[in-house]
């Protein structure tokens, strides 16, 4: 893998730069080709240009020597020769001389002066300069040859015309054109035009070449065109200055091919690289969050609660192995259901209201009932947070099972309310007896102070010591009535007796009658009811007390002068039965008294109402044993309303 | 002792008559010349000290023997009443709790009325009635 990734983009960037090598270098090459062909076209269009105006320039001459050669034919070798020449040589100002020649041997020459070597030279005989001559007898026409070194001096092209008179060879007529004068009339000097460069030869029947104009002869490199001047041994050549140009502009452009091919060939390198480089770093990438993926997915498959994402269309995204186990539900399953699916009841809305909760505010979390496919319902504690990833909002949950400390806290709370209960009632116990041991230190030591008091003065006085003594007597029987109480306190705290059904009615006869003499006398109404709860299995002597004592109290304790009306009655409670005393009698301030009334040898009222003040605490500690309560409601003055709860079994 | 450190007006407030009785005997066998007044009532007690208040201050006691178990008026509202009396009263009448009760609540709760000065337990006999004098005299 990491071999290709390498290998690949060089080979795209080799490739590449082959390739653009290739192709620049053949459109170069090719571009080249197509200069160089139309250079030529130029060349061959000036070489044609050119050979047109040698042809002209060497045809005007031709006029003159044509002239000469009929005048011979017709009328022999004029007298006035000179003459003629001059004025043919004004026709023609190029031509620089004309000859005439009998046979092969120059006879006539204008303008002599600087010719005249030439006369008597016999070209014919000449075997290094008789060509040109030949050839134009050959052809019976004229023909120019050289250009040749003349023998008077300096360098020229000689035309010559045969003449023939009477079908016989004559001689010729010629003209004589030094070649700078023909240079510069053909315009194919050097200085004439700068883009073109001309050569002229003479090319010799062996083949070769007579060059002569000035170097370079013929170009060393680069394209030139020949092209033959008819009638004449000549070639002219035309070749350009801008033959170098355009080798040169090929060699720049191929140079800027190449590097353009490099650089492209890198570029693409580079380009093809990048998304190998990016490749293997999304791969890098891809195998880093693979595994913390796998990482995160055994850290929420190993947390002991339930763990579960889901959308804000409440989509399920994500949940750990533990949320299948535990709702029973397969991966399929959940991921069409709705989270508020695992709820009932009152917690479904708890968990909508909760859920809207962590979207808006980020966090929420509650206890609730998790349902599961077999409608098992487990306590459970989930925390809600709200997450963003992808673009998109999500809420991630966890629930913890809390059944095992919830019914610990149910224990605990149950364990606590038992507790506090009995703390109270030890709270109330406590309060009483400290009551209790008050009012009994207080009662014992009354009388005991008495007679310690009585004996320290017990002295010499024999009457007063009478009254000492039965003074002592009577704190003594005091004494005695305070222990006997105690016991008889102490003792109902404890139920000695046996369970019996009684009969409400039944005790309230023997009640009614022991107490006959007080109803008697105080003319009081009593009704009594016990149609809702008329019986109870308790002890017989405590209910029986209890009934006296409340009884016995609303009529001691009546309104003066007003006739009491006593009612007694039981009903059905939540836990038992209750034993209800109302009377219209004098009434008790209890917010001064409060519980006090229940104390031993508490007293209220007027003083002259007899009592130790033993009755209702006896009552109380009574209905205690019993497990019961006993309250009081009382208005003073208009009256008060005993109340004995008492549980049933 | 000296006689000129001695109370010479003792007042007893008790219901029980015997215990008055007794105590007045006691007082009378350990320094018989301390002038020594009962209350079986608190309230008459409390009575003639206003009396004594604002006719002849001489006439008030120099101390009060209080029990706190007794009907109508115990001797925590006979405190209540006596704490509102002229500076003159409570500067001359010191008053010591005697009574058959042990209870601690009532000894701390004494201790919060500043005339009283001491917390006997009943019965009054010459060694304490010395003891609970002589601190008087101080």
């Amino acid at each position: 893998m990491p071999l290709r990734n390498l290998k690949k983009p060089v080979f795209i960037g080799v490739g590449m730069f082959l390739v653009l090598t290739a192709l620049t270098q053949f459109l170069v090459y090719f571009w080249y080709q197509s200069a160089r062909y139309t250079e030529i076209q130029r060349l061959s269009n000036q070489a044609n240009a050119k050979k047109e105006r040698v042809h002209i320039t060497l045809t005007n001459t031709l006029s003159s020597i044509r002239t000469l050669a009929f005048i011979v034919e017709e009328h022999g070798i004029p007298n006035d020769f000179d003459r003629i020449a001059e004025k043919l040589l004004k026709v023609n100002p190029l031509v620089d001389a004309i000859e005439l020649l009998q046979g092969g041997v120059i006879t006539h020459v204008y303008p002599v002066n600087g010719n005249e070597a030439a006369i008597g030279y016999n070209v014919l005989s000449d075997t290094i300069r008789h060509r040109g001559a030949l050839i134009a007898l050959r052809r019976k026409d004229f023909f120019f040859a050289g250009p040749v070194k003349l023998k008077q001096g300096g360098i020229a092209v000689i035309g010559r015309q045969p003449i023939f008179i009477n079908g016989k060879f004559w001689g010729f007529a010629a003209v004589l054109i030094k070649l700078s004068g023909f240079v510069k009339a053909t315009g194919i000097d050097a200085d004439s035009n700068p883009d073109f460069r001309y050569q002229l030869s003479r090319v010799h029947p062996d083949g070769y070449e007579e060059f002569f104009l000035p170097a370079p002869a013929i170009p060393n490199e680069g394209d030139f065109v020949t092209i033959e001047v008819p009638n004449t041994e000549w070639k002219l050549y035309v070749t350009s200055l801008n033959q170098n140009g355009i080798y040169h502009h090929a060699l720049v452009l191929c140079t800027l091919g190449l590097l353009f091919s490099t650089v492209v060939g890198i570029f693409s390198w580079y380009t093809a690289a990048q998304p190998e480089k990016l490749e293997r770093l999304v791969d890098r990438r891809t195998s880093q969050l693979t595994m913390e993926k796998e990482l995160s997915d055994s850290i929420i498959n190993s947390l002991p609660g339930i763990i579960y994402i889901y959308d804000k269309d409440r989509k399920f995204f994500r949940w750990n192995r533990n949320f299948e186990s535990v709702s029973g539900y397969t991966s399929e399953e959940v991921k069409d259901m709705h989270p508020l699916d695992f709820f009932e009841g009152e917690d479904k809305e708890l968990l909508r209201n909760k859920i809207e909760t962590v979207f808006q505010k980020g966090q929420a979390d509650v206890e609730a009932y998790f349902y599961t496919r077999n409608k098992e319902k487990i306590i459970y504690y989930f925390n809600g947070n709200v997450a963003q990833f992808d673009g998109n909002t999500y809420l991630i949950g966890m629930g913890i099972d809390i059944s095992k400390r919830v019914a610990a806290e149910k224990d605990i709370q149950n364990l606590n309310a038992r507790l506090q209960a009995t703390i109270e009632r030890l709270q109330a116990r406590n309060n009483d007896l400290q009551q209790f041991s008050y009012v009994v230190s207080h009662n014992l030591r009354n009388p005991i102070a008495r007679i310690l008091g009585l004996a320290s003065i017990f002295g010499d006085d024999i009457n007063e010591n009478k009254v000492v003594v039965e003074k002592i007597a009577e704190a003594t029987a005091q004494l005695d009535d305070t222990v006997k109480d105690i016991s008889t306190i102490v003792s109902a705290r404890n139920v000695t007796e046996k369970y019996e059904y009684i009969s409400f009615s039944d005790e309230w006869k023997n009640v009614r009658n022991t107490l006959k003499d007080e109803i008697d006398q105080s003319k009081a109404v009593i009704s009594v009811d016990f149609s809702e709860a008329p019986g109870i299995t308790s002890a017989r002597s405590y209910i029986n007390n209890m009934l006296y004592n409340l009884v016995s109290n609303a009529i001691k304790f009546r309104t003066p002068g007003v006739p009491a009306v006593i009612s007694v009655k039981t009903k059905i409670h939540k836990h038992g039965i209750c034993i209800i005393v109302e009377d219209n009698g004098i009434g008790i301030d209890l917010a001064k008294n409060g519980t006090k009334i229940f104390g031993l040898y508490k007293r209220f009222g007027p003083e002259s109402i007899p009592g130790k003040g033993i009755g209702l605490c006896l009552t109380k500690n009574q209905v205690e044993s019993l497990h019961g309560k006993i309250e009081v409601t009382s208005t003073p003055g208009k009256g008060s309303t005993f109340t004995i709860y008492l549980p049933t079994a | 002792m000296k006689e000129s450190s001695l109370p010479s007006h003792i007042v007893l407030i008790d219901d029980d008559s015997v215990t008055n009785m007794v105590n007045k005997k006691i007082i009378y066998i350990t320094f018989p010349t301390i002038r020594v007044t009962p209350y079986a009532d608190a309230a008459i007690a409390l009575r003639d000290l206003k009396h004594w208040e604002a006719t002849d201050a001489t006439q008030l006691p120099d101390l009060i023997f209080l029990d706190i178990n007794m009907p109508h008026m115990d001797g925590w509202e006979f405190l209540d009443e006596f704490i509102t009396l002229s500076e003159a009263v409570l500067q001359k009448t010191k008053i010591v709790m005697l009574t058959s009760s042990v209870d601690i609540n009532d000894i701390a709760k004494s201790k919060t009325y500043k005339p009283v000065t001491d917390f006997l337990s009943k019965p009054l006999n010459k060694d304490n009635l010395r003891t609970v004098l002589q601190y008087q005299s101080v």
